[in-house]
């Protein structure tokens, strides 16, 4: 399975990164949303894990695209913005999950099994 | 009363809750115990909060800084001495790390300072059913008062402070939180981006 992470903090790519190649996951990384778009589009990931605060373009106007362009997409946002309204425009936009940052690993990979099975 | 002030008066009074939010998160995000201690919530001369700063024995820092938009505009920072800063990014980069930072521990600390100042917002936007957007996080390494963003100096701000204390350790840090209303934005003036 081909994950894509999406987060302008390398330092979280590398983390979350470790983390799924860890479990078998392959796994691309993007650093803005507009990354996201372009190399959802050439890479065909099985899953997108978005953050929303990005320069550029943000996690949500990503999430916006890349369903336009793929409507079966499946987006998991991974955001400190545990904001219920935040949340619910996401899931509205379209996001299968969403994760708020800090979080334990086991929800990272218990969200990515749910939402690929 | 205007809306603002109204939500300026309720912020002053339940800080405590966003504090702890922000403890947790910094504690999850480190993998280090903290404490949040020497709470307040005062309203002063935002000139006389940097002069605080500025006077201290050795005033070199280490700042995260981020904005937040909503139903007023907030400043968030996150203060560390230099040396505090690379003790916690060791810890979370799982080695030792030397001074200057490089681009991964950079973005390791304004991570920290993204998820801390984003878990003190959340606990207000549900509070009031709104959002309170971050600005991307920056980090800045200067001395004394140049580090820190740039009120008007004259203008009495609503300061939230906490200093964080890792359990058991000499390892601490500070977070300054000033709501403003929107023509009090701060700017940044001084200290060298990271």
């Amino acid at each position: 399975m081909k994950i894509l992470i999406v987060d302008d903090a390398a330092f979280m790519r590398l983390r979350l990164k470790k983390l799924l190649t860890q479990e078998g996951y392959e796994v691309e990384e993007a650093g803005n949303g507009q990354e996201a778009v372009d190399k959802y589009q050439t890479l065909h990931p099985d899953c997108v894990l978005m953050d929303i605060t990005m320069p550029e373009m943000s996690g949500i106007e990503a999430l916006k695209a890349i369903k336009a362009h793929d409507s079966e997409a499946k987006v998991i946002m991974v955001s400190a913005l545990g904001q219920q309204a935040m949340v619910i425009q996401a899931i509205e936009q379209g996001a299968r999950d969403f994760i708020v940052k800090p979080y334990e690993p086991t929800r990272v990979l218990t969200s990515l099994s749910k939402v690929l099975s | 009363m205007s809306q603002v002030d109204e939500v300026l008066t309720i912020w002053g009074k339940i800080c405590g809750p966003g504090l702890d939010e922000a403890g947790r998160a910094l504690s999850q995000m480190t993998g280090l115990e903290f404490t949040m201690e020497d709470r307040a919530v005062n309203e002063e001369n935002w000139g006389d909060v940097l002069e605080r700063f500025n006077s201290r024995d050795e005033p070199e820092y280490c700042l995260v800084h981020l904005g937040a938009r909503g139903l007023v505009t907030a400043q968030i920072m996150l203060i560390f001495s230099p040396d505090h800063c690379r003790r916690l990014i060791s810890t979370m980069m799982g080695e030792e790390v030397e001074l200057p930072l490089d681009d991964v521990g950079l973005s390791a600390l304004a991570e920290i300072g993204n998820v801390v100042g984003t878990a003190f917002l959340n606990v207000f936007a549900n509070l009031f059913r709104t959002t309170f957007e971050p600005t991307i996080p920056h980090v800045l390494h200067g001395r004394g008062r140049q580090v820190f963003p740039e009120f008007a100096c004259t203008r009495r701000v609503l300061v939230t402070e906490a200093i964080f204390r890792v359990t058991g350790q000499a390892l601490t840090g500070e977070i300054l939180i000033v709501p403003t209303r929107t023509d009090q934005d701060a700017e940044h003036k001084g200290g060298s981006a990271q």
